[in-house]
């Protein structure tokens, strides 16, 4: 009886286990695709970018590519990193852990390599430092291009 | 190439560079103080003291006079014990040149005293934020190397193919780094009157990560020759070192957890020195393997074990103490060390970091035996470390 009990429960656990994986599963693709829809990578209008490979951006957001081809000086913003939107960039867009990232900023920064990105506490202030800034670029969710800025695509 | 030569050559560039409309400014720096103690070892201190011997402080600056060209350096000051010299020293000062795109390969070349970016902390050993821990494992970056495992005098080149389909970097170094009086007295004795030199150091080094970069794998090739001129008031006589090191390595990143590895195999021949016959020639080996589990973004911990064979014909330092007639002991042709530390971020740019080392054996320590120098150092030893650090 009792091992009957067991099984039947190992099969309901195993049936329950597997609908909540399905479920995660799904939900995490429509985060996913969600998210990467909704991310916009945004740079100041005298930026004469309109698209970027996503290894580029991974290049200029990783502090290794710090001129644009123009020979203007990158200035990156980011949100703070321990906002949700931040985190979501890091792993959707950059594809790194947003630990893997701070890591990287250490190294080059105290190896004399390059800036660390300015970090904002909002989305507002993010736009408005982009559209402020000559040759910055950073990254907004659920802000609107604003005026001074465009958006540049990521094929 | 000396420190002045290296300034020298970049207050040049600074003065004729024509696009100095383009050039910023930017500097950084870290200060850390930790207390700690060896207990039955003086690996830190002697005498099993609680001291206050782990300063390190840091400025380091980028002066970028076009887009391809900039100035780079960073000067330190350092207590770290009997690991190496206490005092202040230029870590590296450089200029760092954007070559043209080859292909797809970017390219940059590094004039002066630049940074080894061959091993996985070799770059940033000197930064106390970098590191998973405030003594690194000794098998690979022995402490009391590292001024000359820092970097060098004179020419890296850095190419690196960043591509949907995984990234590639590959690094090539040439020169050598000077020896202070310190290191040639730890390397063979306290009564030692000449000088070790570094005639030169050649490395290559290979990364690569897929396009998931949620690992990557290395691998590097050392290879360094050493010359001993004795001074004619002493015992020893002219003599020198040839070595090469073998490495590999593996970094695997998970959401909460990353593991870390690095095996090294050395070739070691000695001669001269203590005698106009004295030759041996020596393979080594060690490594370790590092666990970091993350609690969350404040808390993390970290679990390593590093092993280190002086002689991996000798593993148990047996055939060492023959040798020297009973006055090294076997324990110091190994060591093997299990590491707990623990990492807390209070605020941003903030860190605390607490560990504590178990070690058998005194094959990586800075004080060697010898007829004038006996051993402070048992078979089993332990140390632990307290260090807050701030970087700005």
């Amino acid at each position: 009886m009792i091992r009957f009990t067991w099984v039947a429960f190992r099969k309901g656990w195993s049936v329950h286990y597997l609908q909540a994986l399905v479920a995660w599963c799904l939900l995490s693709v429509s985060c996913a695709a969600s998210a990467q829809q909704n991310v916009k990578v945004v740079v100041n209008n005298d930026v004469n970018v309109t698209s970027l490979m996503r290894t580029e951006v991974r290049e200029i957001f990783t502090a290794r590519k710090q001129y644009w081809s123009g020979g203007s000086k990158i200035t990156v913003f980011v949100l703070d990193s321990n906002t949700s939107a931040h985190q979501a960039f890091c792993r959707q867009v950059l594809n790194m852990f947003p630990y893997q990232l701070d890591r990287l900023w250490n190294q080059i920064i105290y190896s004399g390599q390059g800036e660390r990105p300015e970090a904002v506490g909002s989305e507002s202030a993010l736009l408005q430092a982009v559209a402020s800034t000559p040759g910055a670029i950073g990254y907004i969710y659920e802000e609107a291009v604003s005026v001074n800025v465009h958006e540049v695509v990521i094929p | 190439m000396n420190v002045n030569a290296i300034l020298m050559s970049s207050l040049f560039l600074c003065s004729t560079s024509s696009a100095l409309a383009e050039s910023s400014f930017s500097w950084h720096g870290f200060i850390a103080q930790g207390v700690n103690q060896s207990i039955d070892g003086d690996f830190i201190t002697d005498n099993n003291s609680v001291n206050f011997d782990l300063t390190e402080i840091g400025i380091n600056m980028r002066y970028d006079i076009n887009s391809s060209l900039a100035i780079v350096g960073q000067a330190v000051y350092l207590d770290g014990g009997n690991r190496y010299e206490q005092g202040e020293r230029i870590d590296y000062l450089f200029v760092d040149w954007t070559l043209p795109e080859l292909g797809s390969w970017n390219v940059h070349a590094h004039l002066g005293r630049f940074k080894s970016p061959h091993w996985l902390y070799s770059a940033t050993r000197d930064v106390p934020q970098t590191r998973s821990t405030v003594v690194l494992p000794q098998s690979i970056y022995f402490d009391n190397f590292r001024d000359i495992a820092l970097g060098s005098d004179g020419i890296l080149l850095q190419f690196s193919r960043p591509a949907d389909s995984g990234s590639i970097r590959f690094n090539w170094s040439y020169g050598k780094a000077p020896l202070s009086n310190y290191l040639t007295k730890a390397l063979l004795g306290q009564f030692t009157q000449g000088d070790v030199e570094q005639d030169f150091v050649h490395q290559v080094s290979v990364f690569w990560q897929p396009p998931s970069l949620n690992w990557q794998v290395g691998a590097s090739w050392l290879d360094s020759d050493f010359s001993y001129n004795a001074s004619p008031i002493e015992t020893l006589v002219d003599g020198g070192r040839s070595v090469q090191l073998y490495t590999i390595s593996a970094v695997y990143f998970s959401e909460n957890w990353e593991f870390t590895t690095e095996l090294q195999r050395n070739h070691k021949r000695d001669f001269g020195g203590y005698s106009p016959d004295y030759y041996v020639d020596q393979h080594g080996e060690g490594g370790y393997g590092q666990l970091r589990y993350m609690f969350n973004s404040k808390y993390s911990a970290v679990l390593r074990y590093d092993l280190f064979f002086a002689d991996r014909d000798d593993r148990n330092g047996n055939a060492l103490e023959a040798r020297s007639g009973g006055v090294i002991p076997n324990y110091f042709g190994f060591m093997k060390s299990t590491t707990l530390g623990f990492q807390w971020d209070p605020e941003p740019n903030w860190r605390v970091q607490v560990e504590h080392h178990w070690v058998n054996g005194a094959g990586r320590l800075t004080s060697i035996p010898s007829s004038l120098n006996r051993p402070n150092t048992d078979r089993n030893w332990r140390m632990w470390a307290v260090q807050a650090m701030y970087w700005f």
